[in-house]
């Protein structure tokens, strides 16, 4: 499936926005990417969000968040650095 | 039929006895504590229970340098406990196979297995995975706006019933996120399928039509009819094969408003 990321905030731009990934990956792997992509330092945090409204448990897979969320064939994330919707 | 008062109560007061002994090797003292007994409510969250209670018990035992941030649990396979779905799927799912009471969790203070589990350094961590799964139930159920229409101390609230185990203070909030009329529809029910050593699943089953009346693993696949005959776990009880999903939903759901199904496996 395809995701889409947009920054939010403080967050640093990506070059490169938008990634096919399987659908079987979790959102920790994503997180755990995204984090070397940004070379965030281990105690930065980073946070994802769906719908810039919620932030998706880490165990579940994209496949599964694409199904309930995803539109136009891609899912989107907003990605900052603080917590932006608690 | 039981009203819905008293099924949900029900389903509140749910309970699993736990028996929680520390691991050896982590004992400080020559001297061996007791195993520790507890009944934990099926509704909460593990860290909400360790943070006071079981290192409160702990702590005179163990290195004195060691803080209940460095708390995790280890259930009775072996496995980390994850700790970040209610306490009530992580029993289920590990009673799928068989049931044994108390159930048996070892207190680590060591070796954090960090790429396994989340780390909860306190209670407003907790509230705020609460709120972001609450949140996403209700962006499934009325796109959102109910949750953005709430005083913050409504919402509050939530957390603080289900922190006390106040059944009257969490389902007076929490009757808002339930109610289902023609003019206020759910528009999708939110389905977590947990399946034992498996991803766990995460559904959105559409309520635009009146189709739910079946179980709702058919909801979540029409076209495959060997889920059928399948019996699911949720909250501890095997639902008769008919009962319609939008009641389960409304009734069965846990705290963050999820519906939350435990399978052993899926048919291969």
């Amino acid at each position: 499936v395809s995701i889409y990321f947009k920054p939010t905030a403080d967050a640093p731009i990506m070059k490169k926005k938008k990634w096919e990934v399987e659908r079987n990956i979790t959102i920790s792997d994503v997180t755990g990417f995204f984090r070397s992509y940004l070379t965030c330092a281990p105690h930065e945090s980073l946070f994802l969000y769906i719908n810039q409204c919620f932030a998706p448990a880490p165990d579940m897979t994209i496949g599964s968040l694409y199904d309930c969320y995803g539109s136009d064939r891609k899912i989107t994330f907003y990605y900052c650095k603080n917590q932006a919707w608690g | 039929m039981a009203n819905d008062e008293d099924v949900r109560k029900e389903v509140w007061n749910g309970k699993i006895p736990v028996l929680f002994r520390l691991c050896p090797s982590d004992v400080f003292l020559t001297e061996q504590p007791e195993p520790l007994y507890m009944a934990v409510m099926r509704q909460s969250y593990f860290p909400l229970v360790f943070s006071e209670k079981i290192h409160k018990y702990y702590k005179r035992y163990i290195d004195p340098d060691l803080t209940e941030a460095n708390i995790w649990l280890e259930d009775n396979n072996g496995m980390p406990v994850q700790w970040h779905w209610p306490i009530g799927v992580l029993f289920d799912l590990n009673s799928l196979t068989k049931v044994d009471l108390p159930w048996v969790i070892t207190v680590h203070y060591k070796d954090f297995p960090q790429n396994n589990i989340i780390r909860f350094t306190s209670r407003d961590a907790v509230e705020s995975l609460y709120m972001s799964n609450l949140k996403e139930a209700d962006f499934l159920k009325h796109r959102g706006q109910l949750i953005n229409v709430m005083q913050r101390h409504e919402i509050k609230m939530l957390f603080q019933g289900l922190n006390e185990g106040n059944y009257e203070k969490f389902w007076s909030v929490n009757e808002k996120f339930m109610e289902c009329s023609e003019t206020n529809k759910f528009r999708y029910i939110p389905i977590r399928l947990h399946i034992k050593h498996d991803i766990i699943k995460q559904y959105a089953i559409s309520n635009m039509n009146n189709e739910n009346t079946a179980n709702p693993l058919i909801s979540i696949n029409q076209s495959d009819e060997r889920l059928v005959n399948i019996n699911y776990l949720t909250q501890g009880i095997k639902p008769p094969l008919d009962t319609p999903l939008l009641w389960l939903s409304r009734r069965l759901s846990y705290p963050d408003n999820f519906l939350h199904i435990c399978l052993l496996d899926l048919p291969s």
